[in-house]
């Protein structure tokens, strides 16, 4: 087990920067996500940390040893590839043996290991099968048998669930955060899907155009997220952001759209908000009132999606959007009216650029 | 309704039969009747000079066959002929594969250059390298020479121990793009993960090569093999071109046999059960690659 380090990590491929001085430590132990969309640069860096790219500049320490110049069979790291990329001509038992067989193991030695990696994976059965006798599910798991198999510092997982179906994705998702617990192997995990990464992490780096934007624990980032982009990235369904201005009035400051809609906020706010340009509201933070009810947004629905638990819906006002996680059933008609309002102390308020304003 | 869409049906499900005949036809015409009238000429002791007064012997051209040091001389040189032409022209079109996979500069210019040998004629080819391997202006003894691994020119043709080893050298030039243009076409399905999975589980470039690409090449190289093999066993231009079979038969295959039994001997009869025999042959592994198509279609 090891620590791993990012210090100042640059990568261009011509002149497409790809990541950018990128700085992260990731504990002895700890499971971080690097999450972001498309094009962000995560997989890059984990392909940098595995030794399969090499930076443009910068240096990387895993258990505070510089690896920068050692090839990936060196680095002590185990990785778990998109597509699986298993060797399709060996069998079930011929993958997960491979690691160990390229590492001068003894046969019987390494027929052991694959025996207990096989019993702690469910894959006992399957060892004699090939890579296309197995469904995706099954494939995963001999990827990641493979990874654990000789034990190594640290595990990288690239888009692991991506080529699953829902169902099996969150399966999976469980299982491998329970065989993270289980071995306590330093881990970092890249994905674009932030359930994923707040469901799976003790840490999320989240990267957007090659940088970080923010790094901490899913709670922390979830309840304070450093910007805009942070704030509608993580969190699903995603965040509404109403676009305004606050002004003082006499029964204190108060919060108001261009189309007309308005919340009071408390009254010693006016003096840190005085820059804020707009402000976010998580759907599950919405309640729904009576007509007539003090600093309720009057709207009127436009889209109604029962989820069986809860009601989502979809609610507009002249430009502005809002969407609202409601709490049980309920018989909503599109073109309804319906009166809204934001949970007191659950607002995130931002800056015409973007970053978070401290209320 | 029904029956119109009956009548449609049936109709459609004839027509491709119908779209075949005018081909079948034709393979009828120029291939299977020859080779219906070589089988039967293998029966009779036909000449070529008088070829009407030929008799029916039965299997005594078989006979004689079986008990002739020719043919069964023929038969070696042609398994050696085939199996070292076959191993040299896949070990140089796989050298070649590999260095054009990796991303060179003008790689297309590399690629056409490298495929030009199989645009060259086999008859050119092979006056070209008669020429190279003359014994006494020839550029391959003049640099042998100088370099000091032989003492006096070698007549390369001209030697039994040396003709087969310069008709596979000649062989293995001319084929190797062959080879080349399939197993690189092989690489390339090799998915990049794999290489990357196997440089992170600790495998070398050796180890890489022997557990990931050699195994991806697998139903690519059982088709590749056959190919080269099948065509060594049916070439008769270069050989012919070369050495004619000579010296002292060393080079003579079966088709040269066959072709020297029947226009220099003329013995057509004699030749045509010669013929037979190779074309049995030819038909064994024509039918290993017929199946291991079908087993490596399945496979995908």
């Amino acid at each position: 087990m090891a620590s791993v380090e990012f210090m100042e990590i640059a990568k261009s491929f011509g002149q497409v920067e790809a990541v950018n001085d990128i700085s992260i430590a990731i504990e002895d132990g700890e499971f971080a996500v690097l999450v972001g969309p498309s094009g962000c640069g995560k997989s890059t860096l984990l392909r940098i940390l595995a030794g399969l790219e090499r930076a443009t500049s910068g240096s990387i320490r895993v258990g505070g040893k510089v690896v920068d110049d050692l090839p990936p069979k060196d680095r002590d790291v185990a990785m778990v590839f998109q597509n699986y990329a298993l060797y399709p001509q060996k069998t079930v038992a011929g993958n997960m043996g491979f690691p160990l067989q390229m590492r001068g193991a003894s046969r019987s030695e390494t027929e052991r290991k694959v025996q207990e990696t096989a019993r702690i994976l469910g894959l006992e059965d399957l060892l004699k099968r090939y890579p296309k006798q197995l469904s995706g599910g099954q494939r995963q798991r001999v990827a990641m048998g493979r990874a654990i198999i000789r034990n190594p510092s640290v595990f990288l997982f690239d888009e692991p669930l991506s080529n699953l179906d829902a169902k099996l994705r969150v399966r999976m998702r469980a299982e491998i955060k329970e065989l993270q617990q289980r071995l306590g192997t330093t881990t970092v995990y890249v994905t674009h899907d932030q359930i994923e990464a707040i469901t799976m992490s003790d840490k999320i780096v989240v990267m957007r155009s090659g940088r970080v934007e923010q790094v901490g624990s899913p709670l922390d980032i979830f309840d304070s997220p450093v910007n805009r982009f942070v704030a509608g990235f993580i969190g699903s369904p995603a965040m509404n952001f109403l676009e305004g201005r606050i002004v003082p009035t006499d029964d204190g400051p108060e919060f108001r759209t261009g189309s007309g809609l308005n919340c009071k906020l408390p009254e010693d706010s006016l003096r840190h908000l005085g820059q804020c340009a707009s402000i976010g509201i998580r759907p599950e933070h919405v309640d729904l009132v009576e007509e007539g009810a003090d600093d309720a947004f009057g709207l009127r629905i436009s889209v109604v999606e029962p989820t069986g638990a809860d009601t989502m819906i979809i609610a507009r006002s002249g430009d502005d959007e809002l969407s609202a996680l409601i709490k049980g059933r309920h018989a909503f008609v599109p073109g309804d009216s319906i009166h809204l309002k934001p949970l007191p102390g659950m607002l995130h308020f931002f800056a015409a650029d973007g970053t978070a304003v401290q209320p | 309704m029904r029956r119109v869409f009956a009548r449609r049906f049936r109709h459609l499900e004839l027509l491709p039969i119908w779209l075949l005949t005018p081909a079948a036809i034709v393979m009828s015409v120029i291939l299977i009747w020859p080779i219906a009238q070589g089988i039967l000429l293998g029966f009779f002791n036909t000449r070529i000079l008088n070829y009407n007064a030929g008799r029916y012997i039965g299997l005594a051209n078989y006979e004689v066959l079986l008990s002739d040091p020719f043919f069964w001389n023929s038969l070696k040189v042609t398994v050696y002929y085939g199996i070292a032409s076959m191993g040299c022209t896949y070990v140089l079109g796989l050298s070649f594969a590999l260095l054009l996979n990796r991303s060179l500069p003008l790689r297309g210019i590399v690629r056409t250059i490298f495929i030009l040998p199989w645009a060259v004629p086999e008859v050119v080819a092979v006056l070209i390298f008669i020429w190279m391997l003359d014994a006494q202006y020839g550029v391959v003894n003049y640099f042998l020479v100088e370099a000091g691994f032989l003492d006096a020119p070698a007549a390369w043709l001209a030697q039994a121990d040396l003709a087969m080893p310069a008709l596979v050298l000649i062989t293995s030039w001319h084929q190797f793009p062959l080879a080349l243009l399939i197993l690189l076409a092989g690489l390339q399905t090799i998915p990049r993960e794999e290489y990357e999975a196997a440089m992170v589980d600790g495998a070398g470039a050796f180890s890489r090569f022997i557990h990931v690409t050699l195994p991806g090449l697998r139903s690519v190289n059982v088709i590749l093999i056959l190919i080269l093999i099948l065509n060594s066993f049916r070439r008769v231009t270069m050989i012919y071109a070369m050495t004619g079979g000579g010296p002292a038969r060393a080079t003579e295959t079966l088709s040269i046999l066959t072709y020297n039994t029947a226009f220099t001997y003329q013995k057509i009869g004699y030749a045509a059960a010669i013929g037979t025999v190779l074309l049995l042959i030819l038909l064994m592994f024509s039918l290993v690659y017929f199946f291991t198509i079908i087993h490596v279609r399945r496979d995908a």
